[in-house]
């Protein structure tokens, strides 16, 4: 019997019955039409997205995976939501990334329970017209210091967001912001003036339509290509005090809770990463032969294979018992999810590196796919915490369990 | 809530696209047709439309009432409702919905509904049983409710169909109901130069009363509606065996996208309601 690397995706039954069916087609679609065409959009110029797939993604619900479902999302939890997109990060992490990113932004949202809002920002996304949204977090100077909550004080220049009357002004440029040239709307999070660094974290519903909005530049990225990314410059935009999402100051809250939920989807696009170098990695090991024997009939290249399915395996296990334990906890953990996004993040680029070491020379082709998830395997520790930001968090999380003690 | 957020509301709630509707249904539309002025009319079951597009259809119906000044703004916001879902179970309602196929944005609705209670019981001191329909059995009574055409759309063919298109649908969702004896007769309530006038030139054997409305209303949600000056009025309408040869006319003249009026059309015809 030959084991598959692969999760089998007609043996869902630790999810809820109604989840099962919608992970089963998002996963076939990653499998079936998303994979074949990545190396087209990944050499598209940059910037393009591919609306007809984001539209059959759209079908699907692949734009609405988090909404509730009594609000005619697919209401996906988090293992749920991990399922497809580990099946997405295998196929095109890019892909996954729109996604995602439209996620990000609904989830705020989400989490704050406003009705109005709901009715407002998210109702679009019910319809059959492909809509794509940001979460505009990270800034030139601010990457950590917007992940981490005790770095707040030392936040630079951050997006200010200054009261006017019935209006809050937003000035300032969010960086590296996934779907920002694409977007509808951003959920935005921006400092009230007056508080240092960080500290006075809001998060605001912003239409990239308004007066003020601008689309900077457009990042030609190593990796992800099939994500736009790029910049959004807020030149005193009015942003009504009614678009403040959950509370005024209440920024961190949603942005610690948002990150660690988002932390084991981020996990599950690093294992996709790992498993899709794997999957590469097999195909020669089994086809190619040196002093007359496959490759994986020799010692060396054996172990690296086992080791590359140990890393795969632990790394799936981990972000799907995160997973579980953020489905099933309030307040959502921090520490499941940031060792399974440290431990992911480090498979995929060590499977990377493992799998052009086996695959030599073709691997070093540009029209070879190892290329591209080479690119990609960066990806993943760049994004929601990086692994020296997540090593601070588990360490404190460990620490703070010893004081205790 | 300030007009811009209103309006903003209301522009979400009138912005959904149906364009790929069709696709999703999980059973047959009672009815289906299309036309040259752009548009695609369906009626189909509420529970054969994914959640998605009936909560879509409720946030619609809500835009309209906002954008007529139907709705107080001030009590939404301090109820948190923004939309206007019926509260039955979906196999209940048959939803009409007019698409515009050039953006999938709906041009025009109308729901129709068997419900355990019915909307006018709650909105008038009466009993339908009693004063609208008295021999008629409770079940073999459905209720039209919400014919609304999209608020703001610019003037054109489709924009000046809609309206007739949600009707037409009705009127064959209902004859076939009729045809099944799942229905005895069509009740709603409107302004007497509004539905029940529309309906009487269709062909509809259509009876109003007097009733009063519930003392509530005018304080509720829907307050500003019931404050209007043309008071509406609930009705009983039935279709009259010689409307087939008139619904043939009115499809004919809306699929090929004919200028002109609908009651033009009809007056040439003979109609005599005309």
């Amino acid at each position: 019997m030959t084991i598959s690397i692969r999760p089998d995706l007609d043996d869902l039954h630790t999810l809820p019955k109604a989840h099962r069916d919608p992970v089963r087609l998002l996963g076939e679609f990653a499998r079936d039409r998303i994979a074949p065409t990545a190396e087209a959009r990944d050499r598209a110029p940059i910037g393009t997205v591919d609306w007809d797939l984001v539209t059959e993604a759209q079908d699907l619900g692949g734009l609405r995976m988090g909404l509730p479902e009594g609000m005619g999302g697919l209401g996906l939890g988090a293992e749920a939501l991990g399922r497809v997109l580990e099946e997405f990060a295998a196929a095109d992490p890019g892909f996954a990334l729109i996604l995602g990113a439209t996620g990000l932004f609904q989830t705020p949202l989400v989490l704050a329970g406003d009705e109005r809002l709901a009715a407002e920002y998210l109702m679009p996304f019910l319809g059959d017209e492909p809509l794509l949204a940001c979460n505009a977090v990270a800034e030139e100077l601010n990457g950590t210091d917007l992940v981490l909550a005790q770095n707040a004080p030392y936040a630079t220049d951050m997006t200010t967001a200054t009261e006017r009357g019935d209006h809050y002004v937003l000035s300032g440029k969010k960086k590296y912001i996934t779907n920002a040239p694409v977007a509808r709307y951003a959920t935005v999070m921006a400092n009230i003036a007056g508080h240092p660094g960080s500290t006075g974290l809001t998060c605001f519903v912003v239409d990239l339509a308004w007066d003020g909005v601008q689309r900077g530049a457009t990042h030609d990225k190593v990796g992800y290509r099939t994500a736009p990314a790029g910049e959004l410059v807020f030149n005193d935009v009015e942003v009504p005090k009614e678009n403040v999402v959950g509370d005024v100051l209440g920024g961190w809250d949603l942005n610690t809770t948002q990150g660690n939920i988002c932390r084991v989807t981020c996990a599950a696009i690093a294992t996709g990463l790992a498993r899709h170098s794997l999957e590469r990695a097999l195909r020669w090991v089994t086809e190619r032969r040196q002093s007359g024997r496959l490759l994986f009939e020799h010692q060396m290249t054996a172990r690296k294979i086992a080791d590359m399915a140990a890393a795969v395996e632990s790394a799936r296990a981990l972000w799907v018992n995160a997973a579980r334990t953020v489905d099933t906890t309030l307040p959502v953990p921090a520490y499941e999810p940031a060792i399974a996004k440290m431990v992911a993040d480090r498979a995929a680029v060590d499977n990377a590196n493992t799998a052009m070491s086996l695959i030599g020379a073709q691997a070093f082709q540009r029209d070879d796919e190892m290329e591209r998830i080479l690119r990609d395997s960066f990806g993943p520790r760049i994004y929601e915490g990086s692994p020296e930001a997540l090593a601070m968090t588990v360490t404190d999380l460990l620490c703070l369990e010893d004081e205790r003690r | 809530m300030t007009a811009l957020a209103l309006e903003r509301l209301a522009a979400a709630g009138s912005g959904v696209g149906f364009a790929r509707v069709e696709r999703a249904l999980t059973g047959e539309p009672a009815y289906l047709g299309s036309g040259l002025d752009g548009s695609l009319t369906l009626t189909v079951r509420g529970d054969h439309l994914p959640t998605r597009y009936r909560e879509a259809l409720g946030a619609f119906r809500f835009a309209q009432y906002l954008r007529l000044g139907w709705i107080d703004p001030h009590l939404a916001a301090a109820e948190g409702r923004y939309t206007d879902r019926p509260a039955h179970d979906p196999r209940r309602d048959l939803h009409t919905l007019v698409i515009d196929r050039a953006d999938g944005r709906l041009a025009g609705y109308v729901g129709l509904a068997r419900p355990e209670r019915f909307g006018l019981e709650a909105d008038y001191d009466l009993r339908v049983d009693v004063e609208l329909a008295p021999q008629t059995p409770r079940g073999h009574l459905w209720e039209a409710k919400r014919l609304v055409r999209r608020v703001g759309m610019g003037h054109g063919q489709l924009a000046r169909n809609a309206p007739w298109w949600a009707l037409l649908a009705l009127t064959r969702t209902v004859t076939g109901l009729r045809e099944r004896g799942e229905l005895a007769a069509m009740i709603g309530d409107g302004a007497p130069d509004g539905s029940p006038a529309m309906l009487a030139l269709l062909d509809y054997d259509v009876r109003t009363i007097t009733a009063r409305p519930r003392a509530g209303n005018r304080t509720g949600l829907y307050g500003p509606m019931w404050r209007q000056e043309t008071a509406a009025v609930p009705f009983h309408a039935v279709p009259h065996p010689r409307q087939e040869p008139l619904l043939e006319d009115l499809e004919r003249f809306l699929a090929l996208g004919r200028t002109g009026s609908v009651r033009e059309l009809l007056r040439a015809k003979g109609h005599p309601h005309a």
